[in-house]
């Protein structure tokens, strides 16, 4: 006997929820579908409302710019509204769309527009009331003034409350308490790994070729799992529909290019490619002689390509690959003095040459295949690849040149760390009757981590004293994760989202497996006015292992294991999210948070040299932050951007550090202000005005001093963490002049902006100058950073 | 025309880079005189069983200022054996410039208590226990092990010791050969002795430690590939094995993670071990047991 594939998922509802009276809902309504597209391009717009006006029904575009909902029989009124789009609003007559899928083309939404006045009081999806939820589409990010004017999605994010970077310049990012391991990044739904370059000062998202975020920090839905903190879901560009269009960008850091167009005159097949490369090494490269010198390039290339097999299927293939290399060499020559047998001092010319060249990188695939196999499901099948690793070769080289002898030392060392993922995974999302809108989907994950392969090569004169290899271990893990979440109408003001996640874990001879409840619930207050309440349980399967406060290519990821068990977190989170107009609102969220299977460094350890006994050195504990976020945003108009506000705190307790006495989490800010305004000046010009005041990080600053028993200096600290840096507080600025070529239609822009516009100081890092009376000395990365960028689109 | 203002364009952005590169990464000194320090004494006394007991008395000083004379040579020790039932004269050595006490014997199972008063500065008290010695250490020397590529023939030193079951067992390992120049023996750290003996952390005075973790009542062996230079002639080598307190072992562990992660400002930094009640420094004991291999 076969049971329908409708009937099926009716009872899977029924099953689950007990709501058994859809049916009924049902002979009301009529269900319409359709995609959402840019005018101009034609690509699909993500995470666009669609609602039905003077009702309570809404819902939302997915990831393939399409949409399904139950509309009321007759003739109603459907507003389509995304973040950079003008409204749109359409009179239809439902009988007439039941059996064809729409296509809504929405018109891109200049910045310089005076605010066109929209509906406020709408009955939202959960996900668009929740506080904790945040869009970044991509102009959003191009006009910030950021660092060497270099767009970047992680730093510009960093300006959202509760979502604090390490320190001045740095692409990391830090949560709600959380690490920066605890934040799940996906491009196009994979999962990355390392996403910085230039050791932690840019990320590796090319703006170009980013189409929207989607940032959550609490209100997880069950789609997404395997990170504490927040998730990053990144959906790159498809390409355009339209005829071919590009640009090239220059700054003082990169240059970037990007091309998009049809393939075909149909424009069934479209295709995206971006590029990116730093410059710095033609530089480096001119004042190096061929002994010495230090250099640094990195480059990302992302590319997409998207079949549209037939006007409900579509395939999707994603690449991207990015690399840093880094190369340090140098040579000295000393003067040693030695006593011979007679004990009479000679003195011998030693030769050292040192060279150490470390290339790190990214390397992802996708392929993806979405398809509307009937008006109530949609699915989306892909299978993809994700790489991080480093190689590193140093190479040490003495030559020995005594009167009697000559003694050549040669040493040469390999080591390789990284981690690959294959997975494939099924997403479905099932719209039946007004009440229930049903995502569930299915994920297997192979997982391989090699935490260290290393190759020591000793010769003394000819003699070979060390020729091996170590391998610190490689580790295989399987991971498989089923979900359902059902977005619940409950047609009376009421929306909850509810959700589980279940995970099964092995590695070694160890399973885990992990249930992952998820609720949400909101209320539509009327007049803009939402409250919205989340619980959510979160696991993490992999530790991260990092030798500083900065992104480094060494950091390495590591499993979870039987002696190391997994991190997990529970977060209860409430909110009020006020819309004054389409463009404008304000929202304010609290939160509280629990974690256990936090780790961290044995007192005094770290990962040195060699990651062999990586279990041993760390520990595992527990955590806990709380805090209150509020923002108000403007999306569009003459001005645009926002001001938020974060009062929190974090702290760790870890048997075997600090003596098993709490202390405040590494990153802990208690107070964290941010504002970011992007202003039209006119229709040349533009201004962007960053500002940021965040407290200091806590530090382990010395407070005395005494000797030890071998008679030597030892610095006396406090608890763990007890002291802190000086607050930061910084403003960045930016003016820019854009030009319009009205032949060809080119639109060149000259940028010009300064990253601590007072060169105010602001340190990322202490330590002692023990030389002499002691010396706190403080350390920053940017003092005063001006830049200037040049952009041409075509 | 335009592609003239593009490259006009270019050259400014790249002379631009250039120049801008000298307003990067700054250092800041900040003088360290905010804190409300209060000075400590500072105990230094690190014993073994058949020796004497002499304690190294000092204080504390704030980060910021001029470092002042470290010893003190006032203070008032009170030192008890709470097995023997015993107080103990301790009088000041000003050659020594170190505390001494009389006591006759110092034994193994020995639990020692000292308090310390100096004018000015709180009143600081620890306890010491003498462990027991270690048992059935073992060491032999194989000559001739292996020959490479010079022509260059090594000797292999084993040594062996049995951890005993009860409680948490802490060992160091002292290695010396004897040196005809000098015609003593002299502690030395073989080459590649780290890699051999992974699961020991050499010490910065030359020792080898290991805590008995996962190793209860086991054997616990050590390996040393002798060099050329310490393998030709007679070699004679004495191995001293110690068993040390927790709070000595923890004394030399940090001491070792201070010495390796020293100028490090990006990770946390190693607190070393104190085991003196409202003071700093250490007090504690070991006892040993040595074997000679000729």
């Amino acid at each position: 006997m076969t049971i329908p594939l409708n009937r099926f998922f009716s009872l899977l509802i029924w099953v689950f929820f007990g709501l058994g009276s859809i049916s009924t809902l049902q002979s009301q309504s009529l269900m319409v579908n359709g995609y959402i597209r840019d005018k101009e391009s034609g690509e699909y717009v993500i995470g666009s409302l669609v609602h039905i006006e003077k009702t309570n029904i809404s819902t939302l575009t997915n990831h393939a710019g399409y949409f399904s909902i139950e509309v009321p029989v007759g003739t109603f009124v459907i507003r389509y509204q995304a973040t950079g789009y003008m409204p749109r609003t359409d009179t239809i007559r439902a009988a007439e769309l039941e059996t064809e899928t729409i296509e809504v083309w929405l018109e891109k939404w200049s910045k310089y527009e005076i605010e066109v006045e929209g509906q406020v009081d709408i009955h939202y999806p959960t996900e668009e009331t929740n506080p904790s939820f945040h869009r970044f589409p991509r102009h959003l990010v191009g006009d910030m003034p950021l660092l060497a004017l270099e767009p970047d999605i992680i730093k510009a994010v960093q300006f959202l409350p509760g979502m604090m970077p390490a320190g001045e310049g740095s692409s990391s990012l830090h949560v709600r308490g959380g690490g920066n391991d605890q934040n799940l990044i996906l491009i196009d739904g994979v999962p990355m790994y390392n996403v910085t370059h230039a050791f932690g000062f840019m990320s590796i998202f090319n703006m170009d070729a980013i189409n929207e975020a989607h940032v959550y920090k609490g209100g997880f839905p069950a789609r997404y799992g395997g990170r504490l903190a927040s998730v990053i879901d990144i959906t790159t560009r498809d390409g355009h529909h339209s005829p071919t269009t590009g640009g090239i960008d220059i700054n003082p850091a990169t240059g970037r290019f990007h091309i998009t167009g049809p393939l075909s005159r149909s424009g069934k097949t479209t295709y995206f490619l971006s590029g990116r490369r730093s410059y710095i090494d033609l530089l480096l490269n001119s004042i190096a002689d061929e002994e010495s010198g230090i250099n640094h390039v990195m480059y990302g290339l992302n590319g997409k390509l998207t079949h549209h097999i037939d006007e409900n299927t579509r395939l999707s293939i994603s690449l991207y690959q990015g690399r840093d290399r880094f190369d340090i060499k140098g040579v000295s020559r000393d003067t040693i003095p030695e006593p011979d047998s007679m004990g009479v001092v000679r003195m011998y010319v030693s030769d050292a040459f040192v060279s150490q060249q470390v290339r790190w990188g990214n390397r992802m695939g996708d392929i993806r295949l979405s398809k509307r196999v009937s008006k109530h499901l949609f699915t989306t099948h892909s299978l993809h690849y994700t790489h991080y690793g480093l190689h590193e070769a140093s190479l040490f080289q003495i030559n020995q040149n005594r009167s009697i002898d000559t003694t050549r030392l040669f040493f040469d060392r390999k080591l390789q760390t990284g981690l690959f993922d294959v997975a494939l995974k099924g997403d479905y999302e099932y719209k039946r009757g007004p009440m229930h809108f049903i995502r569930f989907g299915w994920q297997y994950s192979y997982h391989f981590f090699n935490p260290g392969m290393l190759d020591l090569f000793f010769k003394v004169n000819n003699s070979v004293r060390l020729d091996a290899a170590y391998s610190f271990g490689s580790l295989v893990a399987h991971e498989t994760a089923l979900y359902v979440e059902d977005e619940i109408d409950f047609g009376n003001d009421w929306r909850m989202n509810t959700g589980l996640r279940l995970i099964g874990y092995r590695v070694q001879n160890t399973t885990y497996l992990r249930p992952e409840p998820r609720i949400s619930l909101s209320k539509s207050m009327g007049k803009g006015w939402n409250i919205f309440s989340s619980y959510t349980v979160m696991n993490q399967f992999i530790h991260f292992i990092s030798n500083s406060s900065v992104n480094l290519p060494t950091d390495i990821w590591v499993p979870a294991t039987e002696n190391m068990p997994p991190m997990k977190s529970r977060q209860m989170s409430l909110g009020v999210k006020k819309r004054f107009s389409p463009k404008t609102e304000f929202t304010v969220d609290g939160y509280y948070k629990w974690m256990t299977g936090i780790t961290d460094f044995r007192e005094g350890q770290e990962m040195e040299e060699y990651y062999a006994d990586w279990e041993n050195r760390l520990l595992a504990g527990k955590g806990s932050a709380y805090g209150i976020e509020a923002m108000i945003q403007q999306h569009h108009g003459r001005w645009l951007g926002w001001v938020s506000g974060t009062i929190s705190r974090s702290n760790r307790i870890i048997e075997g550090v600090n003596f098993g006495e709490q202390y405040v989490y590494d990153y802990d800010r208690p107070l964290y202000l941010t504002m970011v305004n992007q202003f039209k000046v006119n229709e040349e010009y533009m201004m962007g005005i960053n500002v940021v005041y965040a407290s200091g990080r806590p530090s382990n600053l010395p407070i005395g001093r005494y000797f030890d028993v071998n008679g030597k200096q030892v610095l006396e600290y406090g608890p763990r963490n007890s002291g802190r840096l000086d607050d930061v507080f910084r403003v960045d600025v930016s003016l820019s002049r854009r030009r319009l070529d009205d032949v060809d239609g080119a639109e060149s822009r000259w940028t010009f902006s300064a990253f601590n516009v007072f060169a105010r100081f602001n340190p990322v890092y202490a330590r002692v100058d023990l030389s002499g009376n002691p010396k706190l000395v403080e350390s920053t990365f940017f003092r005063f950073f001006p830049s200037v960028s040049y952009s041409l689109r075509f | 025309m335009k592609y003239q203002q593009h490259n006009k364009a270019f050259f400014f952005i790249c002379t631009y880079l250039s120049a801008m590169v000298l307003f990067v990464s700054c250092d800041r000194e900040t003088i360290i005189n905010d804190v409300d320090y209060k000075p400590k004494i500072v105990v230094n006394s690190l014993f073994f069983n058949g020796g004497r007991m002499a304690f190294l008395v000092g204080k504390s000083s704030r980060l910021g200022d001029t470092l002042p004379d470290f010893s003190i040579s006032g203070a008032t020790i009170r030192l008890r054996s709470d097995n023997k039932g015993q107080s103990y004269v301790v009088t000041y050595d000003t050659r020594l410039a170190r505390y001494i006490a009389f006591i006759p014997s110092i034994d193994e199972g020995d639990i020692y208590r000292v308090q310390i008063q100096s004018p000015g500065l709180p009143e600081v008290s620890a306890v010491a226990e003498v462990p027991l010695s270690p048992d059935n250490l073992k060491a032999e020397l194989k000559e001739d092990v292996f020959v490479d590529s010079m022509g260059i023939t090594y000797d292999e030193l084993h040594i062996q010791f049995t951890d005993r079951k009860a409680d948490r067992n802490y060992y160091e390992v002292m290695l010396f050969y004897f040196s005809t120049r000098t015609n003593e023996f002299t502690l030395f750290i073989p080459e590649n002795s780290e890699k051999e003996n992974p699961e020991f952390a050499l010490t910065p005075a030359g020792t080898f430690i290991i805590d008995d973790r996962g190793r209860e009542g086991q054997d616990i062996r050590m390996r040393f590939t002798l060099p050329f230079d310490q393998a030709s002639g007679t070699p004679r080598y004495r191995v001293q094995l110690n068993a040390l307190s927790r709070d000595y072992y923890e004394y030399q562990r940090t001491l070792t993670l201070l010495e390796k992660r020293e100028g490090s400002p990006f990770s946390p930094p190693v607190v070393l071990f104190s085991n003196i009640q409202n003071g700093l420094g250490i007090f504690a004991g070991r006892s040993s047991k040595e074997v000679l291999v000729d």
